[in-house]
């Protein structure tokens, strides 16, 4: 999965968000590496919604202009929470190599 | 003055779209507008203007060949560098030139591409995308203007340089138009299959380049192997067909390399004219179907934003 589409699912896995505070989200867990331009947005997002792994919430007007409210939907949680279980299984395994002492190099094993 | 750049780029969105996003994207614009500077303004406009053009283009992330295009960055930014630096065996001043008062030029093309490469296989797509983006605009400006300045044979005129330009030209020409439009949503992926693609670039440009120079055997660059050159124009459609996207990424991004000055001397001297029209035809024809085909599996772009939920 791309780093976007990453980002993009995790903003929307607690509450659903509209555009600019997808934005905002995505540069906050990031810890601002990434900002994602808005015409970037919204090519992830029309694929995402093609891919039915997210949903329209809700529309509505704010001050005289529509603003959807975008959600993610069960088979997006299901694809995300597998992303995450795959990250942490490679996370855990790199730790688990990082804790264990260092073997020494094997040297001259045929000399 | 914002409002009327917001509305000039909504402009260039097909119409269903623009009807049901428009006044959307315009606030989500405002919204990051409010807080930043010029510059980054003009690369937020120029980032929803080619989403605008992509969408027209069909070539979105949604469809098939915007994911062709964002699985070929990493092969031709590969590519990008081993050709620069392949060059240094060339003796052709069309093939970017390394010889003489331009080598200076061609130095820092081949450093420009070192750094998109190393961009990219730190995982930094989106710069590694720009730097070759730009290195290939100079290696465009550093081939007309040696064509221009120092034309090797003084007897022809300036008018038979300038088309040679054009056509080494197109090469290039044609991965700038793949690297900007391709869609940034999908840059990057697994770091190792990047990496093995911007690797396999790296080898096939310098096969195609300096390896005719290294290595003397006819594979490719024989005259009688052109014609199997130009057919493996259909490489990517038959990647596509049996779904290897990567395949065909690659295929797309080499194609380029494929249409060297040697190419170029057969189609003009040796195919001759009934053969160069029958070839160009099935290009055409071949184009063609390509598109219909693409249209047919519904990765063709739809005038409005998907609806689900």
């Amino acid at each position: 999965m791309q780093e976007p589409t990453l980002l993009l699912l995790t903003a929307l896995a607690d509450a659903p968000r509209h555009g600019y505070a997808l934005i905002q989200e995505i540069a906050a867990i990031s810890g601002g590496r990434v900002r994602m331009r808005a015409g970037t947005l919204y090519g992830a997002l029309d694929r995402l919604l093609g891919q039915g792994l997210i949903r329209v919430e809700s529309e509505e007007v704010v001050d005289g202009r529509a603003r959807r409210t975008y959600a993610l939907s069960d088979s997006g949680r299901a694809v995300l929470a597998a992303e995450a279980e795959r990250l942490r299984a490679v996370a855990a395994e790199a730790e688990r190599r990082l804790a264990a002492p260092a073997r020494p190099r094997l040297n001259g094993a045929f000399a | 003055m914002s409002g009327r750049m917001i509305d000039a780029v909504l402009r260039l969105y097909p119409a269903g779209y623009r009807t049901d996003r428009g006044a959307e994207l315009a606030d989500v614009y405002d919204s990051l507008a409010a807080g930043i500077g010029r510059l980054a303004r003009a690369r937020e406009l120029a980032g929803l203007a080619g989403h605008g053009l992509r969408l027209r283009a069909g070539l979105t992330s949604r469809g098939l060949p915007g994911q062709v295009l964002a699985a070929a960055v990493p092969f031709v930014v590969g590519a990008g560098f081993g050709r620069q630096a392949g060059s240094a065996w060339q003796v052709s001043p069309f093939d970017f030139a390394w010889h003489g008062p331009l080598c200076f030029w061609g130095v820092g093309l081949a450093a420009a591409w070192a750094l998109a490469l190393a961009a990219g296989l730190s995982g930094r797509w989106t710069a590694a995308r720009w730097t070759a983006a730009a290195a290939t605009v100079g290696g465009i400006a550093l081939l007309v203007g040696w064509s221009i300045q120092s034309p090797p044979y003084q007897h022809l005129p300036l008018s038979y340089y300038l088309g040679q330009a054009v056509r080494a030209g197109l090469g290039p020409l044609a991965w700038l138009v793949l690297l900007l439009s391709a869609p940034a949503d999908l840059l990057g992926g697994r770091a190792r299959r990047t990496a093995w693609s911007a690797l396999a670039g790296v080898a096939v440009a310098l096969l195609l380049t300096a390896g005719k120079e290294v290595v003397h055997t006819p594979l490719l660059w024989d005259p009688s192997w052109h014609p199997y050159r130009l057919a493996l124009v259909a490489l990517p459609l038959l990647g596509l067909a049996r779904g290897r996207i990567r395949l065909a990424a690659a295929a797309v991004g080499a194609l380029p390399l494929l249409f060297d000055d040697d190419l170029w001397y057969w189609i003009d001297f040796e195919l001759g004219g009934a053969r160069r029209a029958a070839g160009f035809l099935a290009f055409a024809v071949l184009a063609v179907l390509a598109a219909r085909w693409l249209r047919r599996r519904g990765d063709a772009e739809p005038d409005r934003p998907p609806t689900a939920g």
